[in-house]
């Protein structure tokens, strides 16, 4: 009997329950169509546009896809690309590969593990604009404590951000102190879902740690390292706050990556509509690998 | 032999440890202990290790500039940033998690897109929005900004979240006479309480933090904390000493507040919670 009481119920609500679904989800629609799509959309309009804020005069011209033929004969866009290019592969490995050394390490069984994994997840509590001061200090060539320290080890004293052949290279090792706790613990807690009973048979066929790490580990991994490189290769063209404190692009264009080039576009110089075109070429590079990102996620099970 | 292999393996461990964790708190620990060094010791070499502690910067940061006010607006903004993404978020998450509907497949995706596109193309047409809105130095703007980052992850961990909540628990309160509504009410809602503090949390990290919109759509009136540090950095140099101790305000609270949610932080971090 109250079984099909409960049924009746059911189909009735079954109707009311889509209303509900959609009516829960509309402020966020609505939200999200305001604040992200709109202003995309703009930004986009924008870049088919020539407008220099600091000239209201010339005012809003519309010029078609004249900026985007302009990046493509621009060198400072190619030069600026190649140092993204090089700064996104040497830091996303660097994080990967470090990331992963001290996730096998974590892995061991130790007395204060907890605490340790608390340890490791300070620099990605502390704001980066702090990071990137922070670090200007350690590396200051007259009263950094870096090159005291390095003068021990017998490395001559550097000027780690003045000196254009060194800028990047700094840069590069700030972005990787502050985010491969971000792959330790990704890559930790993939490691820990890994079955055990798999490790004791392959022990038991006397393999080494070398073979388990090979062909178990990696293997049964791969959607969480696909994970970590996915969202650490889109991170790294959201890096501003480090470059703005450390570098400001400089010297000369020594660090300027995409990212830092549309902000001197559009807000030291004020070519709105170029900037915006410039910012399109990183929204496509994005979109790209986040199609990637996007695939991998129901592996992962988050 | 064994034996020795172990001793030689624990002793390896432990140097590995070590040295990483002398890499990852020395400089947080050495700008802490800078922050209460007088400008003669923050800058000799070699350093000074031993001395005795001070006061002076953090006297002064609070008696030359409105460091209290920026406390304010850094609070002001990351709260209602939360608020907002949070309540308006975690229901649309949960009706994701329960309901298939037209769209309750793509509009997760669609949405996680947004996320991923960096925070320096937004800010191109945000700031040639709010000036014509005339909303440049309000907190609104910020909150705006920061709002089209949180909202999109908030959907994705809290439907996360919503997902391992057993169906069966609110259909059994509704055979109960629970309504929809109620159910969601008195039975998921404090299920998913770690849940939505922890979400929460990371919200108000991300927006405490956050530095390139506060930068461009701030003024005199809201600039937060991220945005005084910078300004710091003068064209006649460096003010140090109160650079530090505005470093240790900005930093301790996020520090506390991370470690409090150590446990579900990497479901965060994989979804994209920490923004380069």
């Amino acid at each position: 009997m109250k079984r099909t009481v409960s049924r009746m119920e059911g189909i009735s609500s079954f109707l009311n329950t889509r209303k509900l679904a959609y009516l829960l989800v509309a402020p966020t629609v609505v939200i999200f169509a305001a604040i992200t799509l709109y202003p995309l959309l703009y930004s986009l309009h924008l870049s088919f546009f020539s407008w220099n804020l600091l000239r209201p005069s010339l005012g809003k011209v519309f010029i078609g896809l004249e900026n985007y033929r302009r990046i493509v004969y621009d060198p400072v866009f190619w030069y600026s690309l190649k140092t993204t290019l090089y700064f996104m592969g040497a830091s996303v490995a660097l994080q990967f590969l470090i990331g992963l050394g001290l996730a096998l390490l974590f892995n061991v069984e130790f007395k204060g593990r907890s605490v340790a994994r608390s340890i490791i997840l300070v620099p990605l509590l502390i704001t980066p604009i702090v990071i990137g001061l922070m670090w200007k200090w350690l590396l200051n060539p007259e009263f950094g404590i870096l090159n005291y320290f390095l003068s021990f080890v017998g490395v001559s004293s550097k000027s780690w951000l003045g000196d254009p052949s060194l800028a990047l290279f700094t840069v590069i090792i700030v972005d990787v102190w502050h985010l491969t706790p971000f792959a330790t613990l990704v890559l930790l807690a993939g490691l820990q879902a890994l079955p055990e009973p798999l490790y004791e048979a392959a022990r038991i066929d006397g393999a080494s740690w070398w073979k388990m790490f090979r062909y178990i580990t990696l293997p049964l991994l791969k959607p969480v390292i696909l994970v970590v490189l996915l969202l650490r290769t889109i991170g790294t063209f959201a890096t501003f706050p480090e470059i703005y404190a450390l570098t400001q692009g400089g010297p000369g264009r020594a660090t300027e990556v995409l990212g830092f080039l549309v902000y001197r576009t559009s807000f030291k110089e004020f070519h709105m509509g170029y900037g915006a075109a410039l910012s399109y070429v990183m929204v496509v590079l994005v979109l790209v690998i986040a199609l990637f990102y996007i695939k991998a996620l129901p592996e992962l099970e988050v | 032999m064994s034996l020795i292999r172990k001793v030689v393996g624990n002793s390896l461990l432990g140097f590995l440890l070590v040295v990483t964790f002398l890499i990852v708190l020395f400089p947080v620990a050495w700008t802490i202990m800078s922050s209460f060094k007088l400008q003669v010791d923050m800058f000799s070499i070699p350093p000074v290790w031993f001395f005795k502690p001070t006061l002076l910067y953090y006297i002064k940061i609070f008696t030359d500039k409105p460091i209290f006010k920026s406390i304010l607006n850094s609070t002001v903004i990351a709260s209602f940033t939360t608020i907002i993404s949070v309540s308006v978020g975690s229901i649309a998450a949960y009706s994701l998690a329960r309901f298939k509907f037209f769209g309750s497949r793509s509009l997760p995706v669609v949405i996680l897109f947004g996320q991923m596109i960096p925070p320096i193309t937004f800010i191109i047409p945000y700031f040639i929005l709010m000036r014509k809105f005339a909303l440049l130095d309000t907190h609104m703007a910020v909150i705006i900004t920061h709002t089209c980052f949180t909202l999109s992850f908030v959907v994705w961990l809290m439907r996360s979240f919503f997902i391992s909540i057993p169906r069966e628990l609110e259909e059994a309160a509704i055979i109960d006479g629970c309504s929809q509504i109620g159910a969601f009410l008195r039975v998921v809602v404090p299920l998913a309480a770690p849940g939505l503090a922890t979400t929460s949390i990371f919200c108000f990290l991300y927006s405490w933090n956050e530095f390139l919109y506060a930068l461009m759509l701030t003024g005199v009136k809201t600039q937060t904390l991220p945005v005084v540090a910078a300004s710091f950095v003068t064209p006649i140099g460096v003010l140090w000493g109160q650079l530090f101790s505005l470093v240790v305000i900005v930093m301790s609270p996020m520090l506390i507040l991370g470690i409090l949610i150590r446990k579900h932080f990497v479901k965060g971090l994989a979804l994209g919670a920490v923004k380069g």
